[in-house]
């Protein structure tokens, strides 16, 4: 397969494959995915839920239960998480990569004080002790932007806001400075106004701390205001990828230009909000084509037989389809 | 998945062999089952007398095999009375709800803080000794656990449409509760009921062992016990073989409950 | 503090509910208490003479506040049988039953939650599979054929202890554990059980949950996941367990202290109704009724300091 390499990528997914054994047989969830996250850049994953993004950046974690099977390699400044041992993972978890989930509530242990949540990052990656590892927490509270973090420090999280709990959150997946954060749709329980404040939160640490993010979500609109690149996942299969411009300026894959059009508009009040016909496939169902074949309008009898392969339409564009040279 | 199944067989087999066992002691014990043989008292187990035989040198089998008459009648009776009072009681309060609910369900949970035992020995302190009133004392024991159940059911079946419905076409309340929503609520109301025989069955056991349950003619696992300890160090196959029929019985219902419980769970 | 002062009434009240009860269902026994203790053939002086020393002429609602108040000034009438105070009688007994309880449910928290978390952990695994074969069976064992059953080979064969009798820890301590270690292990092993599958649902549930997720992503260990993240979590639904079974132990210490003759409450108890001691049977389960209700209230004042979240509600 020929693909765009950026040497200096900080992490490089090559032919991923996951899924998932269970007593009613195998189900495949992510299917021979590739994608590169350089350095210092903000890599969206986008698509519907069940295309698979969570269940990748779970696996970038190897946070993937037991009966998760894997093939493939994902290079993280290179050393392949795939075949890492338990351990060698675990110590990379939390201060070389990180994460931030969706629902800051779930997300933070209920039964303790949110300082110290914070505080066991550092414990367990830093040699910090005592006052110097409690200013440590308190400025990185400061970092995120929460007020008067000496007094936060020793709040319960169901005393905090949504927005100020995901704050205290992105500080857990901030402590140790990773090289990469994996942000799983995380302004999705959040309303409007807080989702832009978290938004320019993480871009700030991206431009100010140089750290990596993986954006994971299902809204366009918001992944095309914090991605550098993007890659749209349908069915377990990466479909499109391409810098954030190129993909909204040219999408060239009938899936991106489906979900393009079902972004809501300002101007577009009143009229019927496009949807894509049809439904996902399930994870159980397996089709020989092209897996958006039978929701696609521009389909054709070779797509129902052959899985199209990654065709490269300019620098770091790559689409999926048979027609992706002509689509307009 | 498959090993849920695996409690569901194991109960069935498990209560299939003892309600056979029963059955066959309804017309056929090896020996009378008060045949009393001075001459072989303590009587290890044998071919003549597999469970070997007691203090009277009467035959341990055939008075386990006539206990277990008593432990499916005595948990039959108690299941069915708690059943009925508490689905009833759960019922009205799952489907009315409000004040009516309130005040039964703390009523019902004061009745689970207390022990079981200490109300049915209350009980019989009251109303006399004797395997009617440890029936009655265990049934009632056994309301709290039914009325929870059916009005969690009633309270999650009673927003459906077709409850809706029916009490838009002017059903009456009794025929809603009773022959539309009980149907629905049955399977969970069923797991109760397996797992309150063979609370039952202990707490018969139990009483009966204190000598304040069944009382002599009547064969009992838990009577068998209290007669047999002072024994043990002579024979103590006679105070093992009750107590192994009584941990099977409860066990085997225990793992009916469960897995019909896991049967549902599958299905939904 | 509010919250405190609010559950203390409501145990308050359901102290009231309960002896009310109690009262009232004593009151409708057949039979009449003073020719149960004269006789049938009594003649009238008699009969209005003792009915007056007990205070059977005065109207129900003065006779049940006279006996409510003697719940707390300790005089809650005189046994029939052993012609003593009530209480007196209770609170020679009760030392015995209680340390009963008390070791039965250190062993239950001590052995049923950390294999609960064990059998959660291997879930699947033999050792999984193994403990929970095992509690199943532990929880159908009635626990008065174990405790005889215990008393045969530690006590009769292997002579480690005492086969029952009960020496006071004024008077050896050493002796005095020794007396209960058996009666209480024979008391908590089905609750253990319980508390094992409990305690092995409530860790399965939890590890479902992102805050789970979460201290992984930390780079936590599974060890360190389970016992400072998991565990505490998992406790408060334990917790809520741990008061119905406080129900149970002293159900079961009423049989076991038959079962090893220990002098105890609930020997007491039994004696006394197969004598129809009725005075003296109202009187116990009035006092073992309000131990669980104490207990309870103590185990919600647990459930507070331990989840942060309570105070708000």
């Amino acid at each position: 397969m020929e693909r765009i390499i950026s040497d200096r990528a900080l992490l490089q997914v090559r032919d991923l494959n996951i899924s998932f054994t269970t007593a009613k047989g195998d189900f495949p969830a992510v299917r021979g995915i590739s994608f590169d996250v350089g350095r210092n850049s903000i890599v969206g994953l986008v698509g519907e839920s069940g295309c698979g993004k969570s269940v990748t950046a779970l696996a970038i974690m190897r946070l993937l239960p037991g009966n998760a099977r894997l093939s493939g390699t994902i290079d993280f400044s290179g050393r392949n998480i795939v075949a890492m041992h338990e351990e060698e993972i675990r110590k990379l978890r939390g201060s070389e990569i990180s994460m931030i989930f969706q629902e800051p509530l779930t997300s933070l242990n209920p039964l303790w004080k949110v300082g110290r949540q914070i505080d066991e990052n550092l414990k367990m990656h830093t040699e910090l002790k005592g006052d110097d590892r409690f200013q440590s927490v308190v400025d990185i509270m400061r970092d995120v932007g929460l007020p008067d973090p000496e007094r936060l420090y020793h709040k319960y999280p169901h005393e905090l806001s949504g927005g100020m709990r995901q704050r205290i959150a992105i500080a857990i997946a901030v402590a140790c400075r990773p090289a990469l954060i994996i942000a799983d749709e995380p302004t999705t329980a959040l309303d409007v106004t807080i989702q832009a404040q978290i938004l320019q939160l993480l871009k700030d640490i991206n431009r100010e701390k140089g750290s990596s993010i993986i954006f994971i979500s299902h809204n366009f609109g918001i992944i095309r205001e914090i991605c550098t690149s993007i890659c749209v996942m349908y069915a377990g299969h990466l479909v499109e990828i391409a810098p954030t411009e190129k993909l909204f300026c040219e999408p060239r894959h009938p899936y991106t230009i489906g979900l393009m059009k079902a972004i809501p508009k300002t101007d577009s009040k009143g009229k019927e909000l496009y949807d894509i016909p049809g439904k996902v496939p399930s994870i159980t169902d397996t089709l020989p084509g092209c897996p958006f074949e039978p929701r696609c309008e521009y389909a054709f009898e070779r797509c129902k037989r052959e899985l199209p392969q990654f065709e490269v339409l300019g620098e770091q564009h790559e689409s999926r389809c048979f027609l992706a040279g002509e689509l307009r | 998945m498959k090993r849920k199944r695996v409690s569901l067989y194991i109960g069935i087999s498990i209560i299939a062999s003892l309600l056979a066992m029963m059955v066959v002691s309804l017309f056929y014990t090896p020996y009378p089952v008060t045949e009393m043989n001075r001459d072989e008292r303590f009587a290890p187990p044998s071919a003549n007398h597999p469970l070997g035989t007691d203090n009277f040198g009467r035959d341990v089998l055939s008075r386990i095999m006539k206990g277990s008459q008593t432990a499916f009648f005595v948990g039959l009776i108690a299941v069915s009375v708690g059943g009925l009072f508490g689905v009833l009681v759960g019922a009205i309060a799952g489907y009315f709800g409000g004040m009516l609910d309130e005040f039964i369900m703390r009523l019902m949970d004061a009745m689970m803080a207390f022990p079981g035992i200490l109300f049915a020995l209350m009980f019989v302190s009251i109303f006399g000794v004797g395997i009617r009133n440890t029936i009655i004392a265990i049934g009632i024991m056994s309301i709290p656990s039914f009325a929870r159940i059916t009005r969690s059911g009633f309270i999650q079946h009673k927003e459906f449409e077709y409850v809706k419905n029916a009490r838009v076409k002017g059903v009456s309340n009794f025929r809603i509760m009773f022959s539309h929503i009980l149907p629905n609520v049955l399977s969970p109301i069923i797991v109760a009921a397996s797992m309150g025989f063979s609370s039952a069955v202990l707490s018969e056991a139990a009483l009966s062992y204190l000598g304040l349950g069944v009382q002599p003619p009547d064969p009992s696992w838990g009577r068998m016990l209290n007669e047999s300890q002072v024994f043990i160090t002579l024979s103590p196959w006679y105070t093992i073989a009750p107590g192994i029929f009584i941990t099977l019985i409860v066990l085997g219902f225990n793992f009916l409950g469960d897995g019909i419980a896991d049967l549902q769970d599958r299905q939904q | 503090m509010y919250i405190y002062l609010r559950k203390l009434f409501a145990m308050l009240a359901t102290v009231f509910l309960v002896s009310m009860i109690t009262f009232i269902t004593f009151e409708i026994i057949p039979g009449d208490p003073v020719l149960a203790r004269l006789g049938v053939d009594a003649d009238e002086a008699q009969i209005r003479a003792l009915s007056e020393e007990l205070g059977l002429d005065e109207p129900l609602y003065k006779r049940f506040f006279g006996w409510i108040t003697g719940l707390f000034t300790g005089d809650l009438g005189q046994s029939i049988r052993y012609s003593r105070p009530v209480s007196e009688l209770i609170f020679d007994r009760l030392p015995v039953t209680l340390s009963l309880a008390l070791i039965s449910m250190v062993l239950i928290v001590i052995i049923g939650v950390p294999l609960g978390i064990l059998s959660a952990r291997y879930g699947d695994r033999l050792p999984g599979i193994s403990i929970s074969i095992v509690s199943q069976i532990g929880m159908a064992v009635p626990s008065f054929w174990t405790g005889i059953i215990l008393m045969y080979i530690f006590g009769l064969t292997l002579r480690w202890v005492s086969p029952g009798g009960y020496t006071p820890w004024s008077v050896d301590p050493v002796e005095a554990f020794k007396s209960l270690l058996l009666p209480a292990v024979a008391i908590a092993l089905p609750s253990i059980a319980t508390v094992i599958r409990y305690t092995r649902n409530t860790v399965m549930e939890q590890m479902k949950n992102d805050y789970v997720r979460l201290a992984f992503s930390k780079g936590l260990k599974m060890n360190a996941v389970l016992f400072r993240h998991v565990l505490k979590n998992a406790l408060i639904p334990v917790i809520t367990v741990l008061g119905m079974i406080t129900a149970n132990i002293l159900g079961g210490s009423i049989v076991i202290e038959q079962v090893f003759t220990l002098p105890g409450v609930g020997r007491l108890l039994i004696n006394a109704i197969s004598v129809r001691d009725l005075p003296l049977v109202q009187g116990m389960v009035l006092y073992i009724s309000l131990v669980i209700v104490v207990t309870n209230f103590l185990i919600d004042i647990v459930y507070t300091l331990i989840d942060p979240r309570i105070k708000l509600r």
